[in-house]
């Protein structure tokens, strides 16, 4: 049952960029802190999705399957997020008739025909493409404010500052909820291709009064302090 | 010249008295007046490719495809009846799949080549089938390192440093053994094999051909796929000069 929280996405003037965090919890314990959870589906495209990550994996797995078939036919054609949006919302919709969803909320992120691309698939299906930003799990609560804000003041920004949106919003998530982590990866998707950042820590403020051990200690013990 | 096989070389499934399956024989034949393929083994990947007759001028140059991947690492020269060729990359690609999803790892050279020496096997043993009228020149290059291996209409399946099949194979053997096999650049091995098959092709024969050639290698990032044009193009044309002059003034259809 390790699952990953929420991941976000948003869109800048030339690309667009997805960001997660690299933990994977089980419950309420930090059981993997360090784990890749954006993937790059083809030459295009990269996903990323909240929720069961047995299930990402799954859905990895057959993403894989289809890019290979479509590659071997060798037609001068690849498959687009576009086209793989379009698939995975079939995939997901068809197992949840079934009565065995998979339990994931995706974005899916690319650059195709000139333009950026961001769509969103949940786990019974619903499917549809954002023009701004998108957040899944808690951060679509945390996250979505705070980038549709800096998406309204600024739509046509830069990878520069679409990158700090997105770095704010990540110390945000990781502030507030209680499953996220300080370690990132960023995706970033243009017409020169994927590229998925390295694993980096959020900078991250906790030197509070209100956090000193003097002010959060429970007991004093005889002899000491 | 072989025997003639009357009585015994109906079926697939008959023997002759001198211990020969002439139907596999016969299916060998095919394979030897088709145009001639070349695999070569280099020390950074394989490089294949296939003298492709043509039947019309009017065919788009590129079409009809020889050599096809079968998985991101690895793909098949073949030659031989067309069709054949076709089911035989179908299976192929099956395998592949297949392999990848019971042990989660790219298949690797030899296994795939004993995967289709198997199938081509099988369409021997009955008498309801025929054997494949292709043979097939299987490239790799997976945590293995490079591999090439050559699998016949018999079934038999053998590796190889470099290999040649078709109507110019006796020709192409005595000059793929000049070479440093197994030491070749594949960019060496791509303008080698150039030159052998515009040596071989027999221009009175079959006016009109392509040359159609495929690795798998470094420069390629291990996938299988078409040789660069411009490489292509440019080792065309060292090996029509070296070839000679004769062979320059004859007509032939060039991919473009």
């Amino acid at each position: 049952m390790a699952s990953g929280t929420g991941v976000i996405a948003l869109k800048y003037n030339g690309g667009v960029l997805l960001a997660s965090d690299t933990l994977l919890s089980y419950g309420s314990l930090a059981r993997y802190p360090n784990i890749q959870r954006i993937k790059q589906v083809g030459d295009k495209t990269a996903i990323a999705a909240s929720g069961d990550y047995a299930d990402f994996q799954y859905i990895a797995n057959q993403l894989d399957e289809l890019i290979v078939e479509d590659q071997l036919q060798d037609d001068g054609v690849s498959l687009g997020p576009k086209e793989v949006h379009g698939w995975l919302s079939q995939l997901m919709y068809n197992s949840r008739c079934k009565f065995e969803p998979l339990l994931n909320t995706v974005l899916v992120t690319g650059f195709q025909d000139g333009k950026s691309f961001l769509g969103f698939v949940d786990s019974i299906g619903t499917h549809f493409t954002c023009e701004d930003c998108m957040a899944t799990g808690l951060a679509s609560h945390l996250a979505m404010p705070l980038l549709r804000k800096k998406f309204e003041s600024n739509p046509a920004m830069s990878r520069e500052q679409a990158i700090e949106a997105i770095e704010e919003a990540l110390t945000l998530m990781f502030y507030r909820d209680c499953r996220a982590f300080a370690k990132y990866q960023i995706a970033d998707c243009t017409a020169a291709g994927v590229n998925i950042s390295a694993p980096r820590l959020l900078n991250t403020k906790w030197d509070y009064k209100g956090f000193d051990f003097e002010v959060t200690k429970l007991i004093t013990l005889p002899g000491t302090y | 010249m072989s025997s003639i096989g009357t009585g015994y070389d109906l079926d697939t499934d008959t023997f002759s008295p001198d211990g020969r399956i002439f139907q596999v024989e016969y299916a060998t034949k095919a394979v030897d007046n088709s145009g001639t393929a070349i695999g070569l083994l280099c020390r950074d990947g394989v490089v294949v490719g296939v003298e492709k007759t043509l039947i019309s001028r009017m065919l788009v140059p590129g079409s009809n495809r020889r050599s096809m991947a079968v998985d991101i690492h690895a793909g098949l020269a073949l030659t031989g009846l067309t069709a054949d060729a076709r089911q035989v990359i179908s299976r192929a690609r099956a395998e592949c799949s297949e392999y990848k999803n019971s042990f989660g790892v790219p298949i690797e050279g030899r296994v795939l080549a004993d995967r289709l020496a198997m199938y081509y096997h099988m369409f021997t043993l009955y008498w309801s089938l025929r054997p494949f009228g292709c043979s097939a020149l299987v490239a790799s290059y997976g945590d293995d390192g490079p591999q090439l291996f050559m699998i016949d209409p018999s079934g038999s399946s053998w590796g190889y440093y470099g290999c040649a099949i078709g109507k110019g194979r006796q020709v192409a053997k005595t000059e793929l053994e000049k070479l440093d096999l197994g030491k070749l650049s594949c960019v060496e091995a791509v303008k080698a094999i150039a030159k052998i098959i515009h040596l071989v092709h027999d221009p009175t024969k079959d006016k009109i051909w392509e040359l159609e050639m495929s690795w798998v290698c470094d420069a390629s990032n291990r996938r299988f796929q078409p040789v660069p044009q411009d490489l292509l193009a440019q080792a065309e044309e060292e090996a029509k000069k070296q070839v000679g002059d004769s062979e320059k003034t004859k007509t032939t259809a060039m991919s473009e």
